[in-house]
């Protein structure tokens, strides 16, 4: 939650657009190049934020998804021409268990993509964009992320303090729950009071942030959006026709691979600043 | 009475949503129109928590919300053996039901900030945050009998499974298909007998110490409650 991502340094606003666009669109857009563009790009782009175990389970997982929906779908949907074999006088098509593939590739792109987005995107982005909408619940959210440590924290000390004394039975636990509900919930009064004697609630309140938009959040707030525009508009008008059911159809055609490099773009945009970042700082220590 | 006309209007607008998911979209971008109704259907409640203003109900509902998640972490080792259900019902009796709700879906938003957001996400904020408004709505009635607390924790486990059910199969299908939500219900059917029994029992252990501290300190502080005012 607290690492640094250069991409996710940039202003909030430009990455919360970004990954917006990209879980979207990868929802939306049921064609099968379109969909690998999408898990191959989040796959690259994450070997250069994760470490290398998380990416193979990552893989693993992904993997795992697309065996899942290949195997299951052609118990359920029984559309298409190409029968493999019969299983109780239903046929068993070649067409739904490709529908299965690209559906687990769709999947798992949108969840590694969504993965990113929750690593990168902390509480305090969220609160910046929605702490002036709902200052009451970000508020409220941030008291109880501080409790949260404070708790776990607690509780550590009195299990240590339990299992001193042998009090290690079931009861003992909830005798410890019972005391760090009453302890958390006498230092929320006393937070509350203290709060109130600064002054909360009284009259607007106002927002500390350390967010800049600079030349280089613009720069890359319009590519994002002109290339999304662009491909949303070509996918709206039918330049990346594809059905699998009754038989797999892609249309192609100069516009579609125009579309599909926009489209490679846009999912790659994130790689490009994280490599410029890394260029950047080798450039600049060995000038030290 | 005020709240109850306020769900019936909210309960129109999610209707007139999905109708509008079913004609104006093809009937393959279900998940979306899913995924849309549900952050809809919470707003309104965010927005009813946003007009209050006491700080002392909201520090205990952040108390709340972090216990819950810190239980969560706790019991993580145990697949859905949780007891957030549990502890939201009690605050929804305790606190009514926008505090209930706020509670259900500020945990789910919250305890993925450490177990990973998605799509479900909103689902979860959804469905969590229901059972708390209802606990609110049913308050007194929770309060006064306990065999009626742990047969609302039971059929409210069945419920929450039954509804992230509905989102699995919207999910991975993209369209509602009975037959495939047949197959993960009976799938999941191992996993709602968890959350039932799991209901149950953290209901059954924690409602007394957790009485016994809501009751402290509401009346020690003399905070707004319900319950308590009608009691005086």
């Amino acid at each position: 939650m607290n690492r640094k991502y250069a991409f996710f340094d940039m202003h909030p606003v430009v990455s919360l657009i970004y990954f917006l666009c990209v879980i979207v669109s990868g929802m939306f857009f049921r064609n099968i190049v379109l969909e690998l563009i999408s898990l191959i790009s989040a796959f690259v782009y994450i070997t250069t934020i994760f470490d290398r175990g998380r990416v193979i389970k990552t893989a693993l997982f992904c993997g795992a998804v697309i065996v899942l929906m290949a195997l299951t779908n052609p118990l359920f949907s029984h559309n298409g021409v190409t029968p493999l074999f019969y299983m109780n006088s239903m046929a068993v098509t070649l067409e739904s268990v490709y529908y299965g593939v690209s559906s687990g590739i769709m999947l798992s792109a949108v969840l590694v993509w969504c993965a990113v987005f929750s690593d990168g995107f902390d509480f305090e982005k969220i609160s910046y964009i929605f702490g002036r909408a709902f200052g009451n619940i970000s508020v409220v959210i941030s008291v109880a992320l501080r409790l949260i440590k404070l708790i776990r924290v607690r509780s550590r000390d009195l299990a240590m303090v339990d299992s001193a004394n042998g009090r290690t039975r079931l009861k003992d636990m909830l005798n410890r729950f019972s005391a760090i509900m009453g302890w958390s919930f006498e230092q929320g009064i006393e937070l509350s009071h203290s709060m109130k004697a600064r002054g909360y609630g009284r009259g607007r309140r106002s927002f500390y942030n350390r967010f800049r938009f600079g030349a280089s959040d613009a720069a890359v707030l319009t590519a994002v959006v002109i290339l999304s525009g662009a491909t949303i508009w070509m996918y709206a008008v039918g330049d990346f026709g594809f059905a699998i059911y009754p038989k797999v159809w892609i249309n192609i055609t100069d516009r579609t691979y125009l579309g599909f490099i926009l489209y490679s773009v846009l999912v790659l945009i994130p790689t490009a600043v994280e490599i410029r970042d890394s260029i950047l700082w080798k450039y600049y220590r060995s000038g030290i | 009475m005020k709240t109850k006309i306020k769900i019936v209007i909210w309960l129109g607008l999610i209707t007139v949503l999905v109708l509008a998911g079913a004609f104006v979209f093809d009937d393959s971008s279900w998940s979306y129109v899913c995924i849309a109704v549900s952050a809809l259907c919470i707003v309104p409640f965010f927005l009813s928590f946003e007009r209050k203003n006491d700080t002392t109900k909201n520090v205990i509902l952040a108390v709340l919300i972090a216990l819950n998640t810190v239980g969560r972490f706790v019991f993580a080792p145990l697949p859905s053996f949780k007891p957030v259900t549990a502890i939201t019902i009690i605050c929804g009796m305790y606190m009514g039901p926008v505090y209930g709700f706020m509670c259900g879906s500020l945990t789910a938003v919250l305890s993925n900030f450490y177990f990973g957001q998605g799509p479900w996400t909103a689902f979860q904020m959804l469905s969590w945050g229901l059972v708390g408004f209802g606990a609110g709505l049913l308050g007194r009635r929770l309060m006064n009998s306990k065999a009626v607390l742990l047969i609302y924790g039971m059929i409210t486990g069945c419920l929450y499974s039954l509804v992230m059910d509905i989102w699995t199969t919207m999910w991975m299908e993209n369209t509602f298909n009975i037959e495939r939500f047949m197959f993960y219900v009976t799938g999941a059917l191992p996993t709602m007998v968890i959350y039932m029994v799991s209901n149950c029992i953290f209901l059954f252990v924690l409602i007394g110490p957790m009485r016994r501290k809501m009751d402290r300190i509401f009346i020690k502080y003399d905070i707004n409650s319900d319950l308590h005012r009608s009691q005086d």
